[in-house]
């Protein structure tokens, strides 16, 4: 049992759970995630890690409320146990200098991508972080990601901060401050991730996301979250979740990720009190 | 009248506003609050015109047209005027979506559907496609904020069951406490603290069970934008298809639309264009019926229990089976139990195996006792609802109107908001209660003689207090309608006060009306003279049968004492039941059949879902035991059926003498009233089917009022000991304000009065820990 050590909803909808577990933090590294098994019933859900401390042996993760066991998930509180956390699991972001790297974390992205602009400062690379967001309101940890990052650029769809646009507005962005990226780093949804791939690919360099397959057990038994990567086979869980997206085939992993829907509306709804 | 709209000359005969007269000759004027149900509000002002010779922008919606009248809806000031009041609204409604270039390609990735807690972009909105707002911001083209935006980070209510409302979506159009309090009469909603505080809500901080709302679902329906959304088909998209049908809850037999998405049924609305009907039905009718075919545990395979145990089997062979055990069975020696959930067509080819193949006339029902019988012989006196509605002044007695009957409890609202009289005799507070000219409640346990008070001053032999006074003066002096409730089934004194009820109405000349809960016992009683369930009962005690059929019905608990038991139903049956087959069936809107209603009118559902696993239809199951016995069931008419039918209540003996009841006195000081669940279908009681439900009507829970909570020093949820004279049980207590207080209520799950009468005196004590 992993005890909760905080549970909050950092921005609508997208929380941050904290929980000890030392031993998954011993080893874990930028890119990697763990699998949340909140309890009886529940999905057991990849999770990229977004921070941790090796002293303390806390492990952050920011999530998304999306469905049934990630609604069971926002409804922890402080001192509450989590059945399970296995982790890390997946391979490490490939890291060391390239140069200069933009990093895109979108959504709950703004929160996994952390790790990766911590290391890479670390690694001495030039790090670029744009944050994006639908509105002012939704973006979170700017201050943590200055932190680590040369130059943080907000986006939003409806201009309430920073640039006004979607992730291609960042294409001209980046070209107007005179950023020449050696390498793209982009985490959150699949549109953000199809989106970055399809948009920054004329730059010519590697564009690494972070797919997010449907996935059962992650240690790669189950094969659910196949994916075709360079008209390789790959999976998700041990082969990624950090892949080039310019060789990704994204129209076989749009309609993988669709394959529970009418289970996934049946499962989540409740029509009594307290539930979703 | 004539007056001119934008330089095209109109004639209008009835009074209408100008939104009205410009809807009609198909001129647009964009508006987010006015409801085509509901009185003008003016509150998005998006509706506003110009008029020749009068000062400023008038909100059409609210200003009457008038003869001359030269008016402008599209100039160039108004359509600049309109965008700004659009980006007002858009500052506090989460807008992202709306202004993203990537839209298209979002909702490509977006395949597993985003079901969030919090609503922060139309994507992730339950109303996606189908929010007024998203229409209006895409009818003005607007690309970009020019206010800045604010959140209201206001925490989305899920509290209560069936519906969540994120009043972060909210656009203050007033929608939903219009149709709350004008249509629906439940005043429930109200706009609560003013400025960018602004809230809806029931008063206080009261949740909407606690504010004695009826779940009828209106404000989910007319809300524009995603702030209400239902618990059950939120994530399901927008509908597919609206398929007419009725509802087979209880004897009103609503009309409703159904709602498919992905060939499942996913909701139900009452006629009209979802998004403008107000609330007909009751929380049953609108929110159960999904959530009966879905959520509730159902039987997807036929199962035959061989010595080692149960055993999934195939169709064809359960069905050998079947025809085995009816084969066996001598005449005589077989009793049928049916659902009075079961279409006309299902049970008249019930009927016709007992009669024909089983030979046995022992047909019942669990819900079959000599009360039922009395209630439905008084039943058969009902009069229409459309004669129902020509009263000039209405007396309900023992109806408690809470969840259900929404068509009546409406049509009664409206009736004494009009100045007609509406006398409500009984205990019960529900949704009627308010609009009572009068509320009498009956000298507790001594009901009968009551109603005998009544009977002496209408017949001139007594004078009484005030208040009957005052109803005889209103029965004798007006065209009366009799409503009696339900509930009156579970009463102890049940026949004799039913009596008494139908004496009054002879000597008033008044017309009765009488709903039950079960949506087709009426056309069981007029296909089949039901015997008493007790009669069964006992024979089965005695050994008097071989086979026990149950066809959606199950009174039992345990297993009877006979050779074999056929259990045909959608859902399973009690854990020690121990049937010999089990048959899975199809439910309502996954079989077609005709169902009777009050007014004693025959409508027709039709399939609409394919039946769950491999369950098949009643008649469909029929159909194959009648091929393996090679025999066939005639096909049901209506027409040789009749139209105008009669029920076949059971002739009792003799009235039933009135029994005795305690009166409270010092040492049982309150009076608890106990109702036997009936809100079932089929052998499923909704309380414990549908979670929703089992929130608004807790069962095996004493219901009090918060006054005598306080008094007694309870919470809720506490156990208590409630002891009568003769006896004493424990039960978990829920507060709840419409109860009355001094008394107690208590809905019995398994069909049984747990105390030696009812009403009972009783007093009750905290629970010893």
């Amino acid at each position: 049992m992993f005890e909760v050590i905080e549970r909050k909803m950092i921005v609508p909808n997208i929380h941050l759970l904290v929980v000890e577990a030392p031993e998954v933090v011993e080893e874990i590294q930028a890119g990697q995630f763990v699998i949340v098994h909140a309890g009886e019933g529940s999905e057991r859900i990849p999770l990229t890690a977004a921070d941790w401390d090796r002293e303390t042996g806390l492990l952050s993760i920011v999530f998304m409320e999306v469905g049934t066991s990630t609604s069971k998930l926002a409804m922890l509180k402080a001192g509450d146990k989590i059945q399970s956390i296995v982790g890390p699991l997946g391979r490490a972001v490939e890291m060391r200098n390239f140069g200069t790297v933009v990093c895109i974390g979108g959504c709950f992205g703004m929160g996994s991508i952390y790790p990766v602009v911590k290391a890479l400062k670390e690694n001495g690379n030039k790090v670029v972080t744009i944050m994006e967001g639908r509105s002012k309101n939704l973006l979170f940890w700017e201050e943590k990601l200055s932190k680590y990052s040369d130059k943080v650029i907000q986006l939003t769809r409806d201009g309430s901060y920073g640039f006004k646009g979607h992730i291609q507005s960042g294409v001209d962005i980046i070209k107007d401050a005179g950023i020449v990226p050696d390498r793209i780093i982009a985490n959150g949804c699949t549109t953000l991730s199809y989106n970055t791939s399809r948009d920054y690919k004329h730059l010519d360099v590697p564009i690494i996301v972070t797919l997010n397959t449907i996935m059962i057990d992650g240690t790669g038994m189950c094969g659910v979250c196949r994916c075709t990567v360079e008209g390789k086979m790959k999976f998700a869980c041990v082969d990624g979740p950090n892949f080039d997206g310019r060789y990704v085939d994204w129209e076989e992993l749009a309609k993988r990720r669709q394959q529970y829907i009418s289970q996934e509306a049946f499962l989540v709804h409740h029509s009594g009190c307290g539930g979703n | 009248m004539k007056l001119t709209i934008n330089n095209k000359k109109i004639e209008i005969g009835k009074p209408a506003t100008l939104l009205e007269v410009a809807e009609q000759n198909n001129i647009h004027i964009p508006s987010l609050c006015a409801h085509p149900e509901l009185t003008p509000h003016g509150g998005c002002r998006l509706c506003i015109v110009e008029i020749q010779d009068r000062k400023g922008y008038p909100t059409s919606c609210t200003t009457m047209a008038e003869e001359g009248m030269v008016v402008r809806t599209d100039t160039h000031i108004l359509q600049k005027m309109r965008e700004e009041l659009v980006q007002l609204i858009l500052s506090e409604h989460p807008a992202g979506c709306l202004l993203c270039e990537d839209v298209e390609s979002c909702s490509n990735f977006q395949g597993t559907i985003r079901k969030v807690g919090v609503t922060t972009g139309c994507r992730w909105c339950p109303k996606d496609q189908d929010c007024e707002f998203q229409k209006i911001v895409e009818e003005f083209e607007i690309k970009g904020l020019t206010l800045p935006g604010l959140y209201r980070n206001i925490e989305v209510e899920k509290y209560d069951p069936f519906f969540d409302r994120d009043y972060n979506l909210c656009i203050y159009c007033d929608r939903c406490v219009r149709i709350c309090n004008e249509y629906r009469k439940s005043s429930v909603l109200s706009l609560k603290q003013r400025g960018n505080k602004t809230i809806i809500g029931p008063a206080f901080k009261d949740t909407h069970i606690d504010a004695q709302c009826e779940f009828c679902g209106a404000c989910v329906s007319v809300c524009p934008t995603g702030a209400l959304s239902e618990k059950s088909r939120k994530w399901w998209g927008l509908p597919e298809k609206y398929e007419a049908s009725i509802c087979p809850i209880c004897s009103l037999n609503c009309e409703i639309q159904v709602l498919t998405s992905n060939h499942k049924i996913v909701g139900s609305l009452p006629p009209g264009k979802p998004h403008d009907s107000g609330g007909e039905l009751c929380v049953k009718g609108r929110f159960c019926l999904s959530e009966l075919l879905n959520r509730t545990e159902r039987i997807l395979e036929p199962q035959y229990k061989f010595e080692e145990g149960y055993g999934i089997v195939s169709w064809d062979l359960a069905i050998e089976k079947t025809v085995e055990i009816l084969q066996q069975t001598k005449p005589k020696r077989a009793a049928m139990f049916l659902s009075p959930s079961l279409s006309l067509e299902e049970v008249s080819k019930a009927k016709y195996l007992a009669e024909n193949i089983l030979k046995t006339k022992d047909i019942t029902s669990s819900v079959v006792d000599e009360n039922l019988f009395a209630y439905m012989r008084l039943a058969s006196h009902s009069v229409s609802k459309k004669e129902l509605e020509k009263a000039s002044s209405y007396v309900s007695f023992f109806l408690n109107g809470n969840y259900k009957f929404a068509p009546l409890t409406m049509m009664l609202k409206n009736v004494a908001s009009k100045g007609l009289p509406y006398f409500q005799i009984g205990w019960a507070k529900d949704t009627t209660s308010r609009f009572a000219t009068h509320q009498l409640i009956p000298t507790l346990c001594e009901e009968h003689k009551y109603l005998d008070q009544i009977i002496y001053i209408l017949k001139g032999d007594k004078k009484g207090s005030a208040e009957l006074s005052d109803l005889v003066k209103v029965l004798q002096n007006s065209k009366p309608a009799i409503i009696v409730g339900p509930e009156v089934i579970s009463l102890s004194n049940c026949i004799p006060l039913l009596d008494k009820i139908n004496q009054i109405s002879k000597l008033t000349n008044a017309k009765l009306y009488l709903p039950n809960p079960y949506g087709n016992l009426n056309g069981l009683f007029a296909s089949i003279k039901l015997k008493r369930f007790k009669d069964i009962d006992k024979k089965i005690k005695d050994g008097k049968y071989d086979l026990i059929y149950l066809i959606g019905d199950n009174p039992f608990n345990n297993r009877p004492k006979v050779k074999h038991i056929i259990y045909q139903n959608a859902f399973p049956a009690s854990s020690h039941l121990d049937p010999d087959v089990v048959l899975p069936t199809a439910i309502w809107g996954e079989s077609k059949g005709s169902y009777m209603n009050t007014d004693r009118k025959i409508q027709k559902t039709k399939a609409i879902a394919k039946p769950q696993g491999y369950s098949l239809s009643h008649q469909e199951v029929f159909s194959r035991i009648a091929k393996g016995m090679k025999f066939k069931i005639p096909e049901f008419k209506i027409k040789d059926f009749g139209i105008d039918k009669n029920l076949n209540p059971l002739k009792l003996k003799a009235a039933k003498k009135y029994q005795k009841l305690g009166i409270p006195n010092n040492i049982f000081p309150f009076v608890l009233i106990q109702e036997k669940s009936q809100h079932l279908y089929s052998n499923m009681n909704l309380s414990k089917g549908i979670e929703g439900f089992g929130e608004l009507v807790k069962l095996d829970t004493i219901m009090l009022h918060p006054k005598d909570a306080k008094k007694l020093n309870l919470n809720n949820n506490d156990n208590v000991q409630l002891s009568s004279s003769q006896s004493e049980k424990s039960f978990p207590i829920i507060i709840r304000k419409e109860i009355t207080p001094g008394y107690f209520h208590l809905s019995l799950s398994n069909g049984n009065i747990e105390f030696e009468s009812n009403p009972c005196a009783v007093n009750i004590r905290r629970e010893y820990v």
